[in-house]
């Protein structure tokens, strides 16, 4: 036994304190129960997986890690200037010289100017003749519309040659599989908890939702990728959406001044032009990009009031904070707060298009567990794992988008 | 897409020239390479970018030139975006920094399965050169990318 004198407290310090857990005087007060713990997140929402699935070319099952799919879009009948013309000139510089080939008609709308192509061109330097078919002849600036009209024939005439096109490139993309697993001693699995941490089903939800959430940042900023190990063998790493959506971006710097309707506006009308396109898009925000457009749109009376009135909603199919925009030409999209993933980018934000994506897995391999994984000498534990095949394929990349930059938080906490 | 005036072939180079183009056309004052413009250069091939409240200039086949006096120029070079870099008609000096702009063309082009090129891959190299260069859009790859090493390089460096 100690002695001690003084005044009898219990917070002091360098003595017994009321805040150590440890103290054994003073019974620990909890505002509720010890194992009332306050989830702030049940769990984090993978929004981008469980769109995954609901895409209509969702859970194919393929038997290759690697597929290929290619885009083409249909015959064009203009081009313009690759350099400023000058009057009574013989020749054009087409940018889209292969439109052309002897006996087409050029016609420069914009200076009312018509051309015959003299022969068949091999590179962007065109032959006309200008006294054939008559008309003024001015200069035209670098850039100027010019189309290409029908192959007139003559008494005699021949048939004129045409051009075709082929597919571009072969897009082509791999099946990544990822897993992990957790052991837990049969003392813990045994032990009886006063609430769900440490108990088998709370640390199978734990595995099973960090999984989803790394998939989903491969999902996102993965980049293809395929080599051989000398024990693992090969890998394949399939291509996320930034690494697949090259063609059209937004940045909207870090001012947020710029972030304006025309601005968004202008990025989002060129993505319905394809034919493949959806009706309408989903958008994936970070929370500060979700925030700016949300105000640009309402300012700029651009949002869909749902309705009870209001322009947010609770998305039960992705579980997430949307609302509804339109483009200055009618074209819909939703827009969905992407807390997670996009955490630390919440300046960022993908649009994206569910006609052209597909999405899968590697037959039978799916996601799914596989228990009871201990070896025979680790009569002490129990271990599990979670394991996942996917591939997302972007296909026509000019119908989906990327949105970067716009306000910054004032204060960082 | 790819066009074949006579018959229908597979060809991997040639496709078409490049055309630099804003949203507003009336900020391009000259062509690539001449005189009192600046030549922007993205890894994508259609980068917006805000400039001004209700104005995006864009990237048309991952060229952007703007006259040597819009102030979109400020705008652009103030992202510091790895994705857009400021092509200049001076090469790297120093092997180092050759080497990896080497690397790095490399990489654009021959993105195909196996380490093909690929067409994307030479439009994006073209898009490195001027009207002035007069580059055969048929030249091979390594061609392009060894006329490439002699004549540019990135304002920002490799």
């Amino acid at each position: 036994m100690d002695r001690a004198t003084g005044t009898i407290l219990t917070t002091s310090p360098s003595a017994l304190s009321v805040f150590d857990l440890d103290n054994r005087f003073r019974a620990q007060l909890w505002e509720d129960s010890p194992e009332a713990v306050r989830m702030q997140q049940p769990e984090n929402d993978a929004q981008l997986i469980t769109f995954m699935n609901k895409l209509p070319r969702a859970n194919r099952d393929w038997t290759n890690p690697i597929m290929r799919y290619s885009i083409d879009t249909a015959l064009e009948s203009n081009t313009t200037l690759e350099s400023a013309y000058a009057a009574a000139q013989d020749h054009v510089h087409l940018v889209d010289w292969e439109l052309v080939s002897a006996g087409s008609v050029i016609y420069l709308p914009e200076t009312g100017q018509q051309m015959y192509v003299d022969e068949t061109p091999t590179d962007s330097t065109v032959s006309v003749i200008l006294t054939k078919l008559g008309g003024i002849n001015v200069a035209a600036a670098s850039g100027a519309v010019v189309t290409i009209g029908a192959p007139y024939m003559g008494e005699l005439s021949e048939l004129r040659a045409s051009h075709t096109t082929t597919p571009g490139d072969p897009q082509y993309n791999y099946i990544t599989m990822a897993g992990n697993y957790f052991a837990m001693s049969k003392l813990q699995l045994n032990a009886a908890m006063t609430t769900n941490f440490g108990t088998i089903t709370k640390e199978m939800e734990n595995i099973k939702f960090q999984i989803l959430q790394q998939v989903q940042a491969s999902l996102l900023f993965a980049t293809r990728s395929t080599w051989s190990d000398a024990t693992e063998k090969q890998f394949y790493v399939g291509n996320g959406l930034m690494a697949q959506l090259q063609s059209n971006t937004l940045n909207l710097g870090t001012l947020g001044h710029n972030a304006t309707w025309p601005n968004f506006n202008d990025f989002l009308e060129p993505m319905f032009e394809s034919s493949l396109s959806a009706m309408k898009k989903d958008m994936f925000c970070g929370p500060e990009l979700f925030r700016d457009l949300l105000n640009t749109a309402r300012t700029a009376g651009r949002i869909e009031l749902n309705p009870e009135g209001k322009t947010t909603y609770y998305s039960p199919d992705l579980g997430s904070l949307s609302y509804d925009i339109t483009t200055d030409s009618g074209h819909r999209v939703s827009v969905h707060e992407e807390k997670w993933s996009l955490k630390d980018l919440s300046d960022w934000g993908f649009v994206l298009d569910s006609n052209n994506l597909g999405a899968g897995q590697y037959k039978g391999l799916g996601p799914q567990w596989f228990m009871d994984l201990q070896s025979n000498s680790e009569v002490m534990k129990v271990k599990h794992g979670f394991f996942m095949s996917w591939a997302l394929n972007v296909f026509d990349d000019s119908t989906m988008g990327i949105v970067r930059g716009g306000t910054q938080t004032i204060v960082n906490r | 897409m790819v066009r074949g005036n006579k018959s229908i072939i597979d060809r991997v180079a040639g496709d078409k020239k490049e055309e630099p183009k804003v949203s507003n056309p009336s900020s391009v004052t000259g062509e690539k390479g001449s005189a009192g413009v600046v030549h922007f250069w993205s890894t994508q091939s259609k980068y917006s970018v805000a400039v001004a409240p209700g104005k995006n200039v864009r990237f048309n086949k991952h060229v952007l030139v703007l006259g040597s006096s819009d102030p979109s120029i400020e705008v652009v070079r103030g992202l510091g975006t790895v994705d857009i870099k400021e092509v200049i008609d001076v090469p790297f000096t120093k092997d180092t920094d050759l080497a990896k702009f080497n690397k790095f063309l490399q990489g654009i082009v021959y993105s195909g399965e196996r380490g093909t090129a690929t067409r994307r891959g030479l439009v994006a190299l073209s898009g490195l050169f001027n009207s002035k260069d007069d580059i055969s859009a048929g030249a091979d790859p390594d061609v392009l990318i060894m006329q490439v090493l002699k004549r540019k390089s990135f304002k920002e460096g490799i």
